[in-house]
């Protein structure tokens, strides 16, 4: 620290031989600017994890309005062939039925997108937390992820019609027991858009961090003269410099105090990266065993109820059986004779 | 449902793309040298531009019939 009684000059000389001492400390050879483009990339990468994980959400939810909308169907055999013409009214009748059918399939799909844009929100929610997390916690969210999805599982087969469902694999090892209980709730999908948003909070964790290491490598404020600007005014006006070498010295100074930050950011990634490297690690095995196993056996689930679906509620009649004499309306009972 | 599946191993494509990237940082810093730097980020840019894309793609809402 320059003394009150230093002149301008000296200050001046004193802030240059300090920050050139400190820089000569720097030990860390990392290309900033390098790293800054990861921000950008990351940019990118957050909508589309945002989008996988707000899908297992969206998923359930699509699986619920398939059920539902198959229960308020009447369950329809279609005859294919040999129909008399009572009968082929009524199997125009069975067309509208399936052309109504069909449409409340795609109006179910378009609310499950729907799900999902409101699952999407729900996320950004989870934002500002996540911000705030650190790994412990996305470890231990994760762990709540597995425990909601079997629970949703067990709901959703409790509510509607089960759904078999593979055996999961085990965890990974070594992950702490959950710490977070998920609330009873009548919502089969509760849940699962509970787990889409714990796993759309740790996808941030890690898009978070890498963006953090790429501000780190960028964050420096160039309108801040640190106060080089007054001290070369004293300088010049002591008349022992002229305007132009003032202004060269305070140019100098501050380039060296740039260096001086790009040092610290690069010390401060070298290290910290290093720490972090262990926690992205375990992030990173926790996320794409979510994603190959929770997230799969919900699309499965999807698949499943989607196969049921039209297994339920529409198909032909097999080939080879007597020209069909009537259409059957499964859940009346009625059957209608052949003329 | 395709695309669904399909985006499951695009995602953790792209996870080990950030893991492969985080781990190749660290030994160029070990290293002591810069000039790889650029190289290491370049190569991870051109191959999470194809996974990100595709995983937006399948997520995309179409059109019903």
């Amino acid at each position: 620290m320059a003394s009150p009684k230093m002149s301008p000059f000296s200050r001046f000389s004193v802030v240059l031989i300090a920050l050139t001492a400190m820089l000569a400390a720097c030990n860390q050879s990392i290309d900033l600017s390098a790293l800054q483009k990861l921000s950008k990339a990351m940019d990118d990468q957050e909508p589309a994890n945002a989008a996988i994980a707000a899908d297992m959400y969206g998923s359930c939810e699509r699986q619920l309005v398939l059920r539902e909308t198959g229960l308020a169907q009447p369950s329809i055999q279609v005859a294919t062939r040999g129909v008399s013409p009572r009968a082929q009214s009524m199997l125009q009748d069975a067309q509208a039925a399936l052309d109504r059918a069909k449409r409340a399939v795609s109006s179910a799909i378009a609310r499950g997108e729907a799900n999902r844009d409101r699952a999407k929100k729900a996320s950004l929610r989870a934002q500002v937390q996540a911000a705030q997390s650190h790994e412990e916690q996305a470890v231990a969210h994760l762990d709540n992820v597995q425990d909601s999805v079997k629970r949703s599982q067990s709901t959703a087969s409790a509510s509607a019609k089960p759904t078999p469902r593979p055996n999961p694999s085990p965890l990974p090892s070594a992950l702490p027991t959950p710490l977070l209980t998920p609330e009873q709730t009548n919502d089969p999908c509760q849940y699962s858009e509970d787990a889409a948003e714990q796993w759309q909070s740790v996808n941030l964790i890690l898009t978070n961090y890498v963006r953090t290491l790429s501000n780190l490598a960028g964050a420096s404020d160039p309108n801040t003269s640190y106060g080089l600007d007054s001290l070369a005014k004293d300088v010049t006006n002591t008349g022992l410099l002229k305007n132009g070498q003032g202004d060269a010295l305070k140019n100098a100074a501050a380039q060296l105090i740039t260096d001086r930050f790009n040092m610290s950011r690069r010390n401060a990634i070298a290290q910290d990266a290093q720490k972090a490297d262990h926690a992205l690690g375990r992030i990173i095995d926790i996320l794409e065993y979510v994603a190959r196993n929770d997230y799969r056996d919900e699309l499965d689930g999807e698949q499943q109820t989607i196969n049921n679906f039209y297994r339920d509620n529409f198909y032909a009649t097999p080939a080879g059986l007597p020209a069909m004499q009537a259409l059957q309306f499964a859940h009346s009972g009625r059957t209608i004779s052949k003329q | 449902m395709t695309q669904r599946r399909h985006a499951i191993d695009t995602y953790v494509q792209s996870l080990e793309a950030i893991r492969k990237t985080h781990s190749a940082i660290l030994k160029q810093i070990g290293a002591g040298g810069e000039s790889a730097f650029a190289s290491i980020i370049a190569a991870y840019v051109s191959e999470y531009t194809p996974l990100v894309a595709s995983i937006r793609k399948a997520y995309t809402p179409t059109k019903s019939p």
